[in-house]
């Protein structure tokens, strides 16, 4: 069998594709990193990580410079053909940006950067990549400026009735309070996935949740779920 | 500006007058910000070896050698006077500055910390800077991907006018990898790379070098703007060529700038330089010679390059899209020599512009104020709860996740102990454990600056100790007055002593450090002197990662045990400044057998694994170390209350003060019995109570106070200054 | 059959393709057609000026009618919709201005006028200002700011121009019309029936003002300068000053937490009747490029496809000619 690859984007200001290739290692599976204009072996991935960080030091909008970039066509593509991609943070941002996830994350509520231990509830989809998760509340740390989910109302209704909410912040009961939702996101909402179920957007950083040294391996499954589905 | 004497120096020296941008280097180099005239006379009360260093200090990074061919450098700096007037760009170029030190050497910055001081919260003026000091540091470290893991604020009206910003950087580099701040073999290329020079930060160490004053806002020029993209892609590119081994020496463009970086280096090798101006890329082309030299435009770094690998580091540089330039080579002949457009405009000779000056005579004189006793007298109707509640309230004591939770912490995935610990731990990819420390006390150290500082020392060891790690190196960053006042001069000698006392005590090695001096402001006719703060950054090393110590108490039905004598010393609390308004009087002494022996006690009840949870005892006393464990399990505690006063030592003083060297351990009882094996005869301890699963911590019969409610104080602190 | 029409100093043909042949004639007029004259050769010398004048201006970038030249008096253009407000930038005084307000003539102005003229004979062309164009639906807003700027830009050029050969360009008006596909393009003619050109330091005059002012020789000082527009090889280059900015700014109905809390600040320091703050942002676009409607539609696609977030972000463009 071959040996998967998943590719890690590296925009300039990115800095969390080491902490995705190292939750990768620890998984044996190989990676490698995209930068912008790595056209060529963008496609002979077998699914794409967009790290978070601060790509073009998030200067204009988070996401928005990277969302214009050479290989965004690439992305597209990818998200056609229904292969799995992953857009964390800085990550989901770019989808949004993309159009490839609906809706927007504009600033926190607080005005502030949030760096905290939350708790996020994950909800029911028919995404492979939460296959298993279904109520699970997860232990993860967010860390963002820009994380607060918008759309029209009207999207917002669609998106819960199509079932694509992937995680809503909540309390360590799995309650989704008020006082949970850090960032003022509409719905709670922290995570989507697209009605395919092949593209996932989510500000938690489930990579610094997946080793028994820190304080969670919630964030693990995440990743065990799309390397089992890409082996199957 | 230069002194009639230094000028007389230069004269002398070149026998010549120096030109407009001989000038310029001489006002930046003989800056005491970049000379240390008035504070390298006394460093040699430093303890500044160990036989793991890798590197001492004088570089941008001190680096301790962990075994394994792993180095950790650190390093600790100030940027205090732009913060002052720019407190989002002044922070956020802190953070810049720090990481490119850390940088310089090798190294990937792996963890920040910060130390920054304000006025009381009370005043618009201090929530505006610490409001955007907070900012600018979260936007700049967060933004390279760097996390901040911990750090010190501290509030005092003697910061209303000059707040503190140090900020502290520490990184790991292979030992074979590793490189100097130094241009050693003549014919050897400068190449200048990164962020183009413009006329920001020009005279900006003459800046740091001055009071504050009325005009000082004007001087804005002076503060330089980060980008930290530019210093994302800086490191990123930097730790490429370095990880290739393409370097012979490296140093980033701080303060003074170019002319500094080029000397500096030069003065290392005891080499010369041939610099051509106009081959440095402008943002602003209009630029002169002088402008040019000492321009101190952030995210820069100067590579000395053999000709044998120019072409491979420019390849990288060029992958990276990062500006350089080839802007001259090294030479032999001793002397500092600068082109522009062909003509000579500098040609002086590098020992003059380093080390040449003439040191100024300072005079020290002891404060008035440190004879004034404290005229505090024990107070009969003592409201407990009501003290209590106070002193958490206190934004010193509070918790200080408004402002930690602004920093990224755990970006990098090696942050296994967060920011609101006594200490950050950081796990290395070998697996072995690093603990970081920053702290000062200032009130301590203005009461009394030799042991104050010696104290603060302790302090950041203890708070090593308590998470189960080794103490290995400290980096300091001097933070003083004006050095030509004498009583100011004073606190920064006393304090040399004391640091430099506790440095040989406990044999740990001061790797780096800077010295802020000036902070002191005259506006309005009123001058404004900061608390001398001595930041104190300490590294640890914890080789075991299952001996790391927890701060909070654990589980219910253990033993707490004070490790330590009280010696009720309330002078210098922040119970009597902040509940009081007192800060005078006598402080406990440094007690170097006191601390040694405690921390003796806890390493070996560690290494038995005996220890459930550990947290020293710093400021605001026992009471709120003993409050502070309860709140991450909602764990209470039920106090003996008969072990806690006796005759000599009343029940206020026993809460309330602040006697270095002691400890809480929480113990499982069933180890109680080997637990006293080894505390008796060998320390005093005090058996205080029993962990409780009701969330109180309970005096007996006669005063009971709630979690709840306390944390509700405590974590109010600093929010309800800050939010509406 | 293809229809036409015929002005006091032109024929107009509608030909195929949506094109129009203009053709010069050798009338010249003053005064609304109260002074008119036939002078020889007038019709080819002014067609040859004009056709020069466009593709200078084409050189540098501008967008206009003018196609081509099929006769020495005849161009062939792009039909336009002539916008019937006029566009006239002062770098001097004189002429109407001067009659207006009671002003010397040749002083110099700080940095040049423009002002707008509705085109009607009757009312004798009044002076209009620009909220008046757009309210009668003379032009819209996005026009008369693209007409400001464009003639801002053909003023720099052509003093600049107009410099290499000692002329003093006084001032011009310029007209304006909209293709099929809308673009706003310079249309009519650019000659010395639409400018005060003086030579400098003498300041004689070569222009119209010679036929309106009875001094004589017309023809030959219309030919002078045909004359020495043919001497330029070189075009000198001209460094633009086009410059957009972009605000961005959040919809009313999204939540703007910078705003709320700069509003907070400032209830708290007193400036109670301060009902709302929305903070926005802004770009600042400086170009190498002259000002044109293709310029202003790349500028539109920017901005929202790159500068601005449509789902929560609106946006303003203000274009700029710094001259």
């Amino acid at each position: 069998m071959k040996q998967l690859k998943i590719g890690i984007t590296k925009f300039p200001g990115t800095n969390n594709e080491p902490d995705v290739a190292r939750v990768l290692k620890s998984l044996e599976v190989d990676y490698e990193y995209i930068f912008p204009d790595d056209v060529e072996i963008f496609q002979e991935m077998d699914a794409i990580v967009l790290a978070g960080g601060f790509s073009y030091g998030d200067y204009l909008r988070p996401g928005a410079i990277a969302a214009h970039s050479t290989i965004i066509n690439e992305l597209k593509d990818f998200v056609e053909k229904e292969r799995f991609i992953i857009g964390i943070c800085n990550g989901f941002q770019i989808l949004c940006e993309t159009n490839i996830l609906p809706g927007i994350l504009t600033t926190n509520t607080s005005t502030r950067f949030i760096s905290k231990w939350v708790y996020i509830m994950t909800e029911e989809t028919t995404s492979p990549l939460l296959a298993g998760m279904k109520d699970k509340v997860l232990k993860i740390p967010i860390a963002h400026f820009d994380g607060r989910y918008y759309d029209l109302p009207e999207k917002i209704q669609e998106l819960k009735q199509s079932k694509l909410i992937a995680f809503r912040y909540c309390d360590s009961e799995g309650t989704t309070t008020q006082e949970s939702n850090l960032n003022g996101s509409l719905e709670n909402i922290a995570g989507i996935v697209n009605k395919k179920g092949n593209v996932l957007g989510l500000m938690p950083h489930p990579e610094r949740a997946s080793f028994n040294y820190l304080s969670s391996e919630d964030g693990k499954m995440i990743f065990t779920n799309l390397i089992g589905e890409l082996k199957c | 500006m230069l002194t009639v004497e230094e000028l007389g120096t230069i004269k002398a020296d070149i026998q010549r007058d120096p030109n407009k941008a001989e000038l310029a280097i001489f006002e930046a180099m003989w800056s005491e910000h970049c000379s240390y005239k008035s504070s390298k006379r006394w460093f040699h009360h430093f303890n500044t070896e160990a036989p793991y260093l890798a590197l001492g200090i004088g570089e941008g990074a001190g680096l301790i050698d962990l075994g394994e061919g792993l180095l950790v450098g650190l390093g600790l700096e100030s940027h205090n006077h732009p913060s002052a007037i720019s407190p989002y760009d002044g922070a956020s170029t802190s953070v810049g500055g720090i990481i490119r030190d850390i940088l310089s050497q090798g190294c990937r910055p792996i963890a920040i910390l910060d130390s920054i001081r304000f006025g009381n919260l009370d005043s618009q003026h201090s929530q505006h800077l610490f409001e955007n000091v907070v900012r600018g540091i979260s936007f700049y470290g967060n933004c390279c991907g760097i996390p901040t893991v911990g750090g010190e604020v501290e509030f005092a009206s003697a910061f209303e006018e000059n707040c503190l910003v140090n900020a502290m950087c520490i990184g790991v580099v292979k030992k074979d990898k590793f490189v100097r701040s130094i241009a050693e073999k003549p014919g050897n290329f400068f190449v200048l790379y990164g962020a183009l020079t413009g006329k920001d930060g020009i005279h900006g160490v003459s800046f740091a070098s001055k009071d504050l004053n009325d005009k000082s806002e004007q001087d804005r020029p002076a503060v330089q703007i980060g980008d930290p993209l530019m210093e994302k892609i800086l490191i990123d590119t930097t730790l490429d060529i370095i990880e290739k081994e393409l370097l012979e020496g490296l140093q980033d463009l701080g303060g003074g700038g170019l002319s500094c970086a080029v000397t500096e280096m030069c003065s290392r090798g005891q080499t010369g330089a041939i610099i051509r101006l106009e081959d440095v890329p402008l943002r602003e082309p209009s630029m002169k010679p002088w402008e040019i030299l000492v321009s101190e435009s952030q995210e820069r770094m100067l590579a000395v390059v053999s000709p044998e690998n120019l072409d491979k580091v420019c390849k990288v540089l060029e992958r990276y899209d990062l500006m350089y330039s080839v802007i001259g080579e090294v030479t032999d002949n001793s002397h500092f020599i600068g082109f522009f457009k062909g003509n000579k405009v500098v040609e002086l000779p590098i020992n003059l512009v380093v080390e040449g000056f003439p040191e100024p005579e300072r005079i020290q004189e002891e404060p008035y104020y440190v004879k004034i006793q404290s005229k505090y007298e024990q107070n009969p109707d003592l409201n407990l709860r009501e003290e209590i509640e106070k002193l958490l309230s206190s934004p010193n004591i509070g918790d200080k996740a408004w402002v930690y939770q602004q920093y990224d912490q755990h970006v990098q995935t090696q942050t296994v102990v967060d920011a609101g610990s006594d200490s950050a731990v950081l796990r290395l990819d070998n697996g072995k454990h690093i603990a970081l420390s920053l702290d000062c006390n200032s009130f301590m150290v203005y009461l009394d600056s030799y042991n104050g500082t010696a104290n603060s020392a302790a302090e950041a060891m203890r708070n090593l100790v308590s998470v189960g790690a080794k103490p290995l190196a400290i980096v300091d960053c001097l933070n003083f007055g004006n050095p030509e006042k004498p009583d100011s001069y004073w606190q920064f000698v006393e304090s040399v002593k004391g640091l430099g006392q506790f440095s040989n005590d406990f044999q740990i090695p001061i790797v780096g450090g800077n010295v802020s001096f000036y902070n002191e402001s005259n506006i309005g006719g009123k001058t404004d002197r900061i608390n001398p703060a001595p930041t104190i950054g300490m590294l640890g090393i914890i080789e075991n990662y299952q001996k790391i110590i927890p701060n909070h108490f654990q589980k219910e039905k253990n033993i707490v045990i004070l490790i330590g004598q009280n010696d009720g010393n309330l002078n210098g609390s922040e119970y009597l400044r902040y509940n009081h308004n007192i800060l005078a009087g006598k402080i406990s002494p440094y007690d170097f057998d006191s601390e040694r022996i405690a921390i003796k006690i806890i390493e070996t009840l560690n290494e038995n694994s005996y220890i459930s949870s550990c947290h020293d005892v710093s400021n605001g006393g026992a009471i709120v170390s003993l409050i502070e464990m309860t709140f991450q399990k909602n764990i209470g505690i039920k106090l003996d209350a008969k072990f806690l006063a006796s005759e000599e030592i009343s029940l206020e003083k026993f809460l309330f003060a602040e006697t270095p060297a002691r400890y809480f351990i929480e113990i499982d009882s069933s180890k109680m019995e080997d637990v006293e094996k080894i505390l008796k005869g060998q320390i005093p301890y005090t058996v205080i109570g029993e962990t409780t699963l009701e969330p109180i911590i309970a005096f007996e019969n006669f005063l009971t106070l709630e979690i709840g409610k306390m944390k509700q104080k405590w974590k109010n602190a600093i929010p309800r200054f800050m939010e509406e | 059959m293809l229809a036409g029409y015929s002005g006091k100093a032109k024929n107009i043909e509608f030909i195929e393709d949506e094109k129009v042949k203009i053709i010069f004639r050798d009338s010249i007029s003053a005064f609304d057609g109260v002074k008119l004259n036939e002078l020889d050769n007038k019709g080819v010398i002014n067609c040859k000026i004009s056709t020069r004048l466009f593709q200078i201006l084409h050189e540098y970038g501008l967008e206009t009618h003018f196609i081509s030249s099929s006769k020495d008096d005849e161009m062939i253009c792009e039909r336009v919709e002539i916008i019937p407000v006029e566009t006239v930038c002062r770098n001097k005084t004189a002429g109407s201005f001067c009659r207006r307000y009671g002003v010397d003539q040749g002083i110099k102005f700080e940095s040049p006028i423009i002002e707008y003229f509705l085109k009607n004979d009757d009312l004798h062309d009044p002076l209009v200002n620009k909220e008046v164009a757009v309210n009668m639906e003379w032009m819209n807003s996005e026009e008369a700011m693209l007409m400001e700027v464009i003639t801002r830009a053909v003023n720099h050029i052509l003093k600049e121009v107009f410099d290499l050969i000692n002329l003093d360009l006084i001032d011009f008006k310029l007209e304006f019309g909209r293709n099929k596909d809308g673009c706003l393009l310079i249309a009519d003619e650019i000659s010395t029936d639409t400018m005060r050109l003086w030579v400098k330091k003498t300041g004689e005059i070569k222009d119209k003002d010679r036929y309106r002012k009875d001094l004589g020789k017309v023809i030959h000082h219309y030919e002078d300068i045909l004359n020495r527009l043919n001497t330029i090889n070189d075009l000198p280059n001209i460094e633009t000053q086009t410059e957009a900015n972009v605000n961005i700014n959040l919809k009313s109905s999204v939540l703007d937490p910078a705003g709320a809390v700069t509003q907070r600040s400032l209830t708290r320091n007193q400036h109670e009747t301060i009902e709302t703050t929305r903070l926005g942002k802004n770009a600042k676009l400086i170009f190498s490029e002259f000002p044109s409607f293709s310029l202003l539609k790349e500028i539109k696609g920017i901005s929202s496809e790159i500068l601005s977030n449509p789902l929560i972000e609106d946006f303003e463009i203000e274009l700029k000619y710094n001259l």
